[in-house]
Parts: C-alpha cells; structure tokens; sequence
C-alpha cells in the first residue's frame, strides 16, 4: 500500500484550491530523456540570494569568509567586477533568467512579475527542449518567474524541497496555478502581517510553531535558517538536496538553483556562530539621507549584524565546499558547467542594514561570478566589470546557441565574449514606481570603466530632479568621495548616457 | 430522537452563520485590500480576480467549517444550555473565538522569534475566559442576549452579499482550473 506522506496529506486537505494544485502536480511533469546523441554540457546554476561580493574573501574581504570559494575558483573563471541589475530578488532574478534590464522587463516592485510580452524572452525558452530544464528556489519571488515560464520549464521544484518544516505556501507552486500561489503566499498564509485565511492560517502558524519547538536540531540551538515564506530549514539539508538533485540530472540539463542563504535572517550554524568575534569594526561611513529614518541603524548595529552576516556566509562556504567535493568525486564537475552567483548584494553601512533601500552602492549590487568549465584546471580572472544580463547569452553560447535579437547582455569575457572596459553597465531601483509607466521616482547607476555614476532621480530628500554622484571605482572602491563636480567631462558623457536610457524607457508611455 | 429535531431551527442557523461570514470575510477581505494596492501595477484584471476568487472560496470553506463545529456543539450539549439560545450563545461563541485567534493570529506573527517566542498560559488564559463566560452571560442576562439576537439577525444582510460572491468566486475557481487543465 503507497504511504501518504505529511506534505500529501496536507496539500489535499488544505483547500479548493490546493487540491486542484495539487491534481495538476500529480499529473505534472518529469524530466525526460532528450536526444542521446546531443553531446551538450550540463549547466548548473546557483544563485546565493543576497550575497554580496564585499563580503568574501574571494574578492579581498578582511575576514575569511569564503576558503571554500577560492578553492573553487582553482578551477574556475572569477570575475572581480560583476553587477546585478537590481538590488533585490524581484529585478536581479528577472535579469538573470531574461538578459534584460529592469526598464526593459519592468519586474520592479517587490513581488513583481516580467512585462507578459517579455516573459517569452527568457533562460529556458531560449535554450529550448534539447535541454531538461529544472528550476528551484527558495525565494518565493523567483518562483512566480517560474510561474511565468513554466511553459518553459520541464519540473519546478516545491521551494519546500529540502526543508524541515514546510509551508502550505509551498501547495501550488510549480504548477501553474499562479493565482493560488499569490492568494497563498500574498493573503491567505501571508507572514510577518496578518493571515487572510483566519482558520487555516492560524492553524498554520500553530503547526510550525510547534514543529519548530519540537524539532531536534542540535546544529541550530536558538534559531533555525528560514525563508519568508516562512520555509524552515537546515543549511546542510538544503546542500545535501542540491548535491542529490545534482547527481540526478539527466544529460543534456540545465538546473537554476536559487538558494535562500544568506539572506536574513542572518542564522549561522553552531559550528560558525561566533566565528568572526574579532572586535574588527570596518570605517564607519556617514548616514545617507534616503535612509529611512525609522529604519536607520547604528554603527554597533550595522557591525553585529554585519558580523552574524559573515558567519552565515562562511556557513554557505562550507555547503558549497561539500557540493564541490560531492560532484568533483562525481565526475560531474568534468561534464558541467557551474554557475556560482548571486540576485543582489547586502548593506551595513550608512545607516542601512539588509537591501530594502533605494542605495545602489557597490555592497548591494557588486556579487559574486565564478564559471567552471567542464575539465577546468586553472584559475582565470576577469577584471573588467561584467553584468547579470551577460548571463543568458552567456549559457547560450556554451551550449553553442546564438545570442538572441532581444538580449541586452553580451557573451561574458573569458568565456567568448568581446573585451570592452568601457562598456556600459546600468544597475536601477524603482520598487514603487508603476511598470507599465514613466518613472518618476528611481535611482539609477552605469559603471563605466574605472567611473560608477549614480542618480538618484525624483526624490523629495533632495531639491533636484537628479542627484548625481560619481566615484572613482579604482582609487575609492568604497564610494566615499563624491567626485561629480571634479570629473565633468567624463560624468557629463556617462550621465548623458544615463538620461538617454531613462528617457528612452519614458518615451514610451508619453501620451 | 432524530439528529434534526436537536438542530436548531433554520432562521437560527442562518443568524449565527451571519455572524460568522461577517467577521471571517471581513478578516480576508481586509488583508486582500492590503495587498491589492500593489497588485494593481503588477498584475491584470484578470489575474487579481482570480487571486480573489480563491481567497473567497478559502473563507467559504472556513465559515463552513466554523458554523459546523457549532451544530456539533448544539447537538453535543444539553439543549438548555445551547441549542435553546442557539443564537445568543452561538453566534457570541464565534464572535469570541473568531476574535481570539486573531489576537493569536497576530501574536505569532513573528516567527523570527521561533521558538523562543512565549506560547504561555498567560496568552491563552484570558481569551479562553473570554470564550466560556462571554456566550454563559448571552444566554442568562436578558438584555446582552436581545442585544446578540438583534445584531446576528441585522447581519443576515451580509448574507446576501458574501455569499453570492463566493458563489462567483468558486465558479472563477473552477473556471480558471479548467482553463489551465486544457492550455497545458
């Protein structure tokens, strides 16, 4: 006789809705063998939601929170100057699976979803059915682009998968249903406010509550990792799961993995609580006026938690360091394609703690890149400045497939791409702004190369439409020294630019 | 005696059940006009009924849910005690503990503090009072009950607004299933 298990027994017992979700989960989709003689890499994507690059040792930091990622990078192509479009999940993810700018595929506010017309234009689609394509995350935001592509898509994993205690937000997902996903997530089990569904939801909360006071987890002795959703979880479960979903693809397959951790709450493990008790305290920086003031921290509270936010990373180093180990004995480190990075940065300066802000400064949008090629042996470094719309053409030309028309990234350097230190690169914020509108509230920032202009358009704080402020990304990495008025020349050109593309993105809702 | 004869009458039943489709779409419909907002520059029309429709058809099922538990109770208990003041003692029993859980509704919110966060007696204590003696004093003091009866016979009128719009709603459901079922 089949055993129920705890999950089935309460995606049929939730609701209408669930259920229904559930019968189109039962009869959903499993990966498939596709042409054996096709000869494709495997491509493996992992995303580590909210890494910044500032953080790790990899690229310098003072605490060495990441050995496991230089070992990696022994075989890998890193790039020291990579940008994520956005500075939260909603824009940096719809990026990396579209090659588009947030102006172009106006995934914006939080929650927010690709323009419908541009949702055709992503990842998955583009590498077409010669791959398996499997989707995870952990990221309840990324998931409703899943949602979105699921036409595209061959299995979507539950964002429960790998966890200890689950959610009935987890019900719907990766089937399709996306308007229960939003009554779900959004309203009827929505956390950190009050649930829509007042039974059900309450008697949801109760069920986790007590799991989670119940459970034995002596790594975890205070608090246990968990999502927004809330998912609650163990850090080496969740690798374990990656290291057994990446030993069971299927070649050709390309796997985007997007992984919680270390996003806050910022809950290291036993064996890394602590681990950076050194008394070291980075350069406090001054206040920054679009720093809410309800939300502004102080310098001893921006080092705590900057702190806890290093052991938890040294805590993902650590699972990363398995995964490596598990696939190098594998083998599949000589047939596949690793993808390491990250949707968006983390902040612990100028008052601002975590990444719901308008800043673009480089600690929320500079992550991580490092590509390993099947059979790669040595390390090889990219320096010019790389951005998270170069990952889908990227993918493509590996997998020997041209960029596409709509692409507005590039093939990354290194890996067959031009070498333009001049390129231009935007990054932009706009999360209560309309997208299908003209902005008229937003921040913005192009890198250029050694220059990094930032705009911050529209805001009350200040008495001008733009307030601009360029930095120097050679001699003051840590955007100290506004030196707009003193590089006019280069600034003008680079806001020119800037300008033309806003007025391009506006032009377009004019009446 | 048959099982329908301990029921209470059917105006009765659809009082209480007034007051239970008050107050638990109300809680729904409040938390969807929360989020709406933000929903109207990122999601269609359509898109936004449908997120409606099953958060309705979710409140339906928990309003039925409610007022079942409480025929159980009227045909469990001793008819003197409940079933005769079905109304009253009804329709306050749901108001009191459709209000405590959203005291702990509210109070578990934030779950960051899991588990340290304090699920003492002292959280329960008072609303659990709240529950025994608020429906006792409906059924025995004279004027609380006429006040009661009054408001659960006014609330009938969300009757007629609740529930044809879960009707829609459930019908939406079943449509949008059937619309994917087939694209797919």
């Amino acid at each position: 006789m089949t055993s129920i298990s705890r999950r089935d027994f309460l995606k049929v017992g939730s609701s209408v809705s669930g259920a229904l979700a559930v019968s189109s989960l039962a009869a959903g989709t499993s990966l498939s063998a596709p042409d054996p003689a096709a000869s494709l890499p495997n491509i493996l994507i992992l995303v580590f939601d909210a890494m910044s690059a500032m953080n790790l040792s990899l690229y310098g930091y003072r605490r060495e929170t990441t050995p496991n990622f230089e070992r990696f990078a022994q075989r890998a192509t890193v790039f020291n100057q990579h940008y994520s479009t956005g500075n939260f999940t909603t824009p940096g993810t719809a990026s990396l699976l579209t090659g588009l700018y947030p102006w172009t595929h106006r995934a914006i506010n939080m929650s927010g979803l690709i323009a419908r017309d541009r949702a055709v234009q992503n990842l998955f689609r583009a590498i077409g059915k010669r791959y398996n394509r499997l989707a995870f995350s952990q990221n309840l935001l990324a998931n409703y682009f899943f949602d979105q592509f699921r036409r595209d898509l061959d299995e979507i994993l539950s964002p429960a998968s790998f966890s200890l205690v689950e959610s009935f937000v987890s019900i719907g997902v990766g089937a399709g249903w996306m308007d229960a996903d939003r009554a779900i997530g959004d309203v009827l089990f929505k956390e950190g406010y009050g649930t829509g569904s007042l039974v059900l939801g309450l008697a949801e909360r109760l069920r986790r509550y007590e799991a989670v006071a119940r459970r034995d987890t002596p790594d975890y002795p205070d608090a246990l990792p968990r999502t927004i959703t809330p998912v609650f979880f163990q850090l080496k479960d969740v690798f374990d799961g990656l290291i057994a979903t990446a030993g069971s693809l299927i070649p050709p397959s390309l796997a985007y993995l997007h992984i919680w951790s270390p996003h806050d709450p910022y809950v290291p493990s036993r064996q890394f609580d602590g681990a950076f008790r050194d008394g070291w305290t980075p350069e406090p920086k001054p206040s920054h006026r679009l720093v809410d003031p309800q939300r502004h921290h102080s310098v001893r509270t921006l080092n705590e938690n900057r702190r806890l936010y290093d052991e938890y990373i040294a805590d993902v180093d650590a699972g990363l360091g398995r995964l490596y180990d598990a696939l190098s004995a594998k083998g599949i480190l000589d047939s596949t394609y690793v993808i390491v990075t990250s949707d968006h940065g983390e902040m612990f300066e100028r008052g601002m703690m975590g990444h719901e802000t308008p800043l673009l400064y480089d600690p929320i949008v500079r992550v991580p890149l490092l590509i390993s090629a099947p059979g790669q042996s040595s390390r090889r470094d990219v320096d010019i400045p790389t951005s998270s719309v170069d990952l889908l053409p990227t993918v493509l030309h590996l997998t020997g497939a041209a960029t596409p028309a709509w692409c507005e990234g590039q093939i990354l350097p290194g890996l067959g791409g031009p070498e333009d230190p001049e390129r231009s690169l935007f990054m932009m914020e706009a999360k209560t702004e309309h997208p299908s509108a003209a902005l008229q509230k937003a921040s913005f920032a192009i890198r250029k190369g050694r220059y990094k202009l930032v705009d911050f358009m529209g805001y009350p704080q200040y008495r001008v439409q733009h307030r601009l402020e360029m930095y120097d990304m050679e001699n003051d990495p840590e955007e100290l020294n506004n030196i707009y008025s003193e590089t006019m020349l280069a600034a003008s050109a680079m806001k020119e630019e800037l300008l033309a593309r806003i007025d391009s993105y506006n032009a377009q809702f004019a009446e | 005696m048959a099982i329908s004869s301990r029921l209470p009458g059917r105006q009765q039943i659809i009082q209480v059940y007034a007051i239970i489709v008050l107050i638990i779409f109300s809680w729904t419909i409040l938390w969807l006009f929360w989020k709406l907002p933000s929903w109207r520059i990122f999601l269609t029309a359509w898109e936004i009924v449908g997120v409606l429709a099953f958060s309705l058809s979710t409140a339906l099922g928990e309003s039925l849910v409610v007022l079942s538990a409480l025929l159980i109770l009227a045909l469990s208990l001793p008819r003197a005690w409940f079933g005769e003041v079905f109304v009253a003692r009804g329709a306050s029993l749901a108001a009191t503990a459709l209000g405590t859980m959203m005291f702990l509704d509210d109070q578990l919110k934030h779950e960051m503090l899991y588990p340290e966060l304090p699920l003492g007696v002292w959280l329960l204590a008072l609303p659990l009072a709240a529950i025994v003696l608020i429906p006792y004093a409906a059924g025995r003091i004279a004027w609380f009950r006429r006040i009661v009866e009054s408001f659960a016979d006014r609330a009938t009128i969300f009757l007629y607004i609740m529930l044809p719009l879960s009707g829609i709603s459930m019908f939406v459901v079943l449509v949008r299933a059937l619309a994917l079922t087939l694209s797919s």
